[in-house]
């Protein structure tokens, strides 16, 4: 069963004084099935981040709509949306978006105690989530005093703590070295096999050999995606670059 | 490079962070009016035809000398902003080729052209105003003379000289603040993720020993006033020392112990205000303990000084019991009845109609408090012992002519009559002598030495004169040279206008001087208009200083919530992108800045009434006994102020979610 679903999205923004029009998204239909991992590439200015605005509920498309888990994402009022998002949506941003007036476990505790969830509860969701992403050590320090790894990992952890859905990745290993990035991608590979569907936003080539099915958007719209079957990360890594060449050198003509 | 390259780019810089340089350079324009008012007040001839001109010449002195250190404070205060707000600015320049010494003499002709301009327009303000305050002084004082404008080039020139250190003493803090930092750390600026402040126990510990003790001094001291004023200034100093420390260590020790409560931390409410107001405390320390002490101290300014104001004719009352009141130091019985005939006639030639008079003797003798027995010594011998007090003895014959009472005594009998406290013994042993008290309680007779004399006074009334003859030569063995003499109160009233009264006042005392009499003489119309002087004079002073502060404070606050909502711009942002409703967030904020805002003044209040009991023991000694005026007038300042300050929270609060919701 489709866990969300992308249907007919057009997304126009008009400019605030001349009223020119300018087109994110023309036509973007897709589904993300429960349990995959989905990467979507393009390249800066090709609509990936409005996109993931939508999807995110931070924005509303001009036509078409969004189904999260078969629940129409624009018809939920104002008011719920925070809540909305809180509960069914983890997000994992660039750059990891941690408060420095928090330790990191009270970073991760965030959205659960936006959620009104006691300490104890909190506490027992948060022991094997910082297990697995092994930042259990590192829970009474602060962002400034740890590395943009561990940052990212404690930035996953407050995504995977309230269970969510989905999980949204706004290039996650953007900000990171190779082996952080390494890392990062092993530990989003180890939670979705696990059962998590993850949605991701990269122009890493590296981050996107990772995922199950990678989709390609250009000029606002689906443009082709590559499904890994059964090709290992150096085999993905390689028909993402084709494709990438492809489409930077118009491919559209040839194929 | 030459000069013209940094004078152009001095005013560019100015240009293009007028946002921050233009609340800046108000508060200098301020600070300057300020400053030029003060010393202008306290030079202007107009003021010395006034009555009481020297006392309040003397306080605008003292007045524009705090106001020169607190415009350095807080100049450097507001300065310390500006700086952290331009430090990438100076990166980016540092990064572009421009050494140390150019972004120097930049700095230099900037501060030079905010010096021109805030020096400028300060003086400009600050004459206009000087104006319109001076009519207000005399419309507080009641003079009736008519100023001429007056601009003192003297205050001008040291309005000039005075600002122009400050600019300097700005200008080198700011070096040093470019001058340890590299230029990577100018160009991240204020954005390096801050360390979380530590919770000095200690610190938190001795802030509030500190200012325990300080109220401690205030509520449990019952030495006479002007053997308190070493402790009252202990008193007030730790106070101030332990308002800053509570600000800076208290408050995060606080904070953090409701940290390791997890069921009180870990709730929406408490979780965001609890963690980013440690962050805040640590930044806002010394500009809430700052606040918090300038409120605290033109609250208790502006409230005694009123207190005064309005308790003036209760105060009048005590020290000058009679309209005139002579007190006649002339050891010859002749010279004394001649002085007293002088007056007569003087009442006569000048027609001035006598509605009572009164006339007694008496003997002043100071006495301390051995346990046992009171023992004679000079007064200032006694204020330096503990207890004691003035005995005044008058004769029981005339004590009952004056009040017109019949009371009887019988031999070794005394009435003790006291001015504050009852005498509260049921003996009085002085000398070789024992009397029993056969009255503690009632009125003495006026005197205006029980009234303002700051010893305890207690009158005793002895049976006969023959009584006050053996005190006098017992006291004139023990005491010497510095014994005192049997002297005599003569006071009279009369319906003549207070004009009228001043005149004869001058008369009488010319007299005295012409006849070389020994003697006091007083008029209750002169003291009064002396006193509504010297007392305007506080209250002038306390209310502009007040509303100084109050002023001051304006700044600050906007400083803080300008800085504070850029800081936290980006938390909310975070926040919100992590799940937080447009609500949460607000009410969050709200908390937050409602308990910065409000801690000092909550502080202050508490400040004020434990400076309560020190205060009203001080009025006490002024002659104001009237406590309930002086609750009044603290309850009615702080209720205005918590007014003012209220309105001027809700107005930078706008600001502040204008900037948060960006």
């Amino acid at each position: 069963m489709a866990i969300l679903e992308a249907k007919n999205i057009q997304k126009i923004y008009t400019t605030r004084f001349g009223g020119n029009r300018v087109r994110a998204l023309s036509n973007v239909s897709f589904s993300v099935e429960q349990g995959e991992y989905v990467a979507i590439m393009g390249e800066s200015g090709s609509g990936k981040t409005t996109l993931l605005n939508l999807l995110a509920a931070l924005d509303r498309p001009t036509n078409g709509e969004v189904l999260l888990d078969g629940k129409n994402v624009s018809s939920i009022k104002e008011s719920e949306i925070s809540m909305f998002r809180r509960n069914n949506l983890g997000f994992v941003f660039q750059e990891f978006n941690l408060l420095d007036t928090f330790s990191l476990q009270d970073n991760i505790f965030l959205p659960l105690v936006l959620a009104g969830k006691k300490y104890k509860e909190m506490n027992r969701n948060l022991q094997p989530i910082a297990r697995k992403l092994g930042i259990t050590e590192l829970l009474t320090k602060y962002p400034y005093e740890v590395s943009g790894g561990q940052k990212q990992r404690a930035a996953v952890a407050r995504a995977l703590i309230t269970k969510p859905k989905l999980i949204l990745a706004d290039e996650p290993t953007g900000a990171l070295d190779s082996r952080s990035t390494e890392s990062l991608l092993k530990v989003f590979g180890d939670i979705n096999r696990e059962g998590q569907t993850i949605l991701m936003v990269t122009h890493s080539i590296k981050a996107a050999s990772h995922a199950g099915r990678v989709l390609f958007i250009k000029d606002g719209m689906i443009f082709h995606q590559i499904y890994r079957g059964g090709n290992s990360y150096e085999q993905m890594y390689q028909k993402i670059s084709d494709t990438l060449t492809l489409l930077a050198t118009g491919g559209d003509y040839n194929e | 490079m030459n000069n013209n390259i940094f004078k152009k780019l001095a005013a560019d810089n100015i240009k293009r962070n007028n946002k921050s340089y233009i609340p800046y350079i108000l508060s200098c324009i301020v600070t300057v009016a300020v400053f030029y008012i003060m010393k202008s007040l306290s030079l202007n001839p107009g003021l010395k035809t006034m009555i009481g001109a020297d006392t309040i010449s003397t306080l605008m002195y003292l007045g524009s000398i705090v106001v020169a250190l607190f415009a350095l404070i807080f100049l450097l205060y507001a300065n310390s902003f500006l700086v952290k707000r331009r430090k990438k600015e100076w990166g980016v320049f540092n990064i572009l080729g421009m050494e140390r010494r150019h972004i120097a003499k930049t700095l230099a002709w900037e501060m030079f052209y905010v010096y021109i301009i805030s020096l400028s327009a300060g003086l400009i303000l600050g004459i206009a105003l000087d104006k319109v305050m001076f009519l207000l002084i005399i419309k507080v004082i009641g003079g009736t003379i008519t100023l001429g404008f007056f601009v003192s080039v003297q205050t001008i020139l040291v309005t000039a000289v005075l600002f122009a250190v400050i600019f300097m003493v700005i200008y080198i803090h700011s070096l040093c603040r470019i001058h340890i930092a590299n230029p990577i750390d100018l160009l991240r600026g204020g954005a390096v993720g801050e360390k979380e402040p530590k919770a000095k126990v200690a610190l938190a510990v001795l802030g509030i020993l500190l200012i325990g003790s300080g109220y401690g001094i205030s509520i449990i001291m019952d030495k006479p006033i002007s053997r308190a004023v070493p402790y009252l200034f202990c008193a007030v100093l730790a106070v101030i020392v332990g308002t800053y420390l509570f600000f800076a260590a208290g408050t995060i020790v606080f904070l953090k112990m409701l940290r390791k409560r997890k069921n009180y931390y870990y709730k929406l409410k408490h979780f965001i205000s609890v963690s980013n107001l440690i962050y805040r405390m640590k930044q806002n320390a010394v500009g809430l303990a700052n606040i918090c002490i300038l409120s605290t101290m033109s609250l208790v300014m502006v409230s005694s000084t009123g207190a005064l104001i309005f308790g003036l004719d209760d105060i009048i009352l005590t020290q000058y019991p009679n309209d005139f009141d002579v007190y006649l130091d002339e050891t010859d019985w002749a010279r004394r009845e001649e002085s007293i005939g002088c007056i007569r006639r003087l009442q006569n030639d000048r027609n001035l109609n006598v509605t009572a008079e009164v006339y007694y003797d008496y003997i002043i003798i100071p006495a301390a408090d051995h346990g046992e027995s009171f023992v004679p010594a000079p007064a200032d011998a006694i204020s330096e012992k503990e207890g004691g007090g003035n005995f005044i003895f008058v004769t029981l014959a005339d004590y009952n002519t004056v009040m017109g009472t019949n009371k009887t005594l019988g031999t070794n009998e005394v009435l003790v009559y006291s001015n504050r406290k009852a005498f509260g013994n049921d003996t009085l042993k002085i000398f070789d002598r024992e009397y029993y008290v056969k009255e503690d309680s009632g009125k003495p007779m006026g005197n205006g030495v029980i009234a303002s004399d700051e010893l305890d006074s207690y009158m005793v009334v002895v049976p006969n004169m023959e009584e006050m003859n053996q005190l006098y030569e017992l006291q004139k063995k023990k005491l010497g040279d510095l014994a005192a003499n049997i002297c005599c109160f003569y006071g009279f009233d009369t319906d003549a206008d207070e004009t009228v009264q001043e005149e004869f006042y001058g008369a009488l005392t010319d007299t005295f001087t012409d006849y070389e009499y020994q003697g006091t003489v007083e008029s209750k119309a002169d003291a009064k208009s002396e006193q509504v002087g010297m007392y305007g004079g506080f209250f002038f002073i306390g209310a502009f200083l007040g509303t100084l502060f109050l002023a001051a404070m304006v700044l600050i606050i906007y400083y803080k919530q300008i800085s504070e909502g850029n800081d936290d711009r980006e938390r909310f942002a975070i926040m919100q992108k992590v799940g937080m409703s447009k609500q949460e967030v607000r009410a969050s904020i709200r908390s937050q800045v409602q308990a910065v805002f409000f801690l000092p003044l909550v502080i202050a209040g508490v400040h004020v009434s434990a400076a309560f009991p020190m205060i009203s023991k001080l009025l006490l000694k002024l002659n104001l006994r009237n406590t309930g005026l002086y609750i009044g007038c603290t309850t009615v300042s702080f209720l205005i102020f918590a007014t003012i300050y209220t309105i001027i929270y809700h107005l930078t609060a706008r600001i502040y979610y204008g900037i948060v919701n960006r």
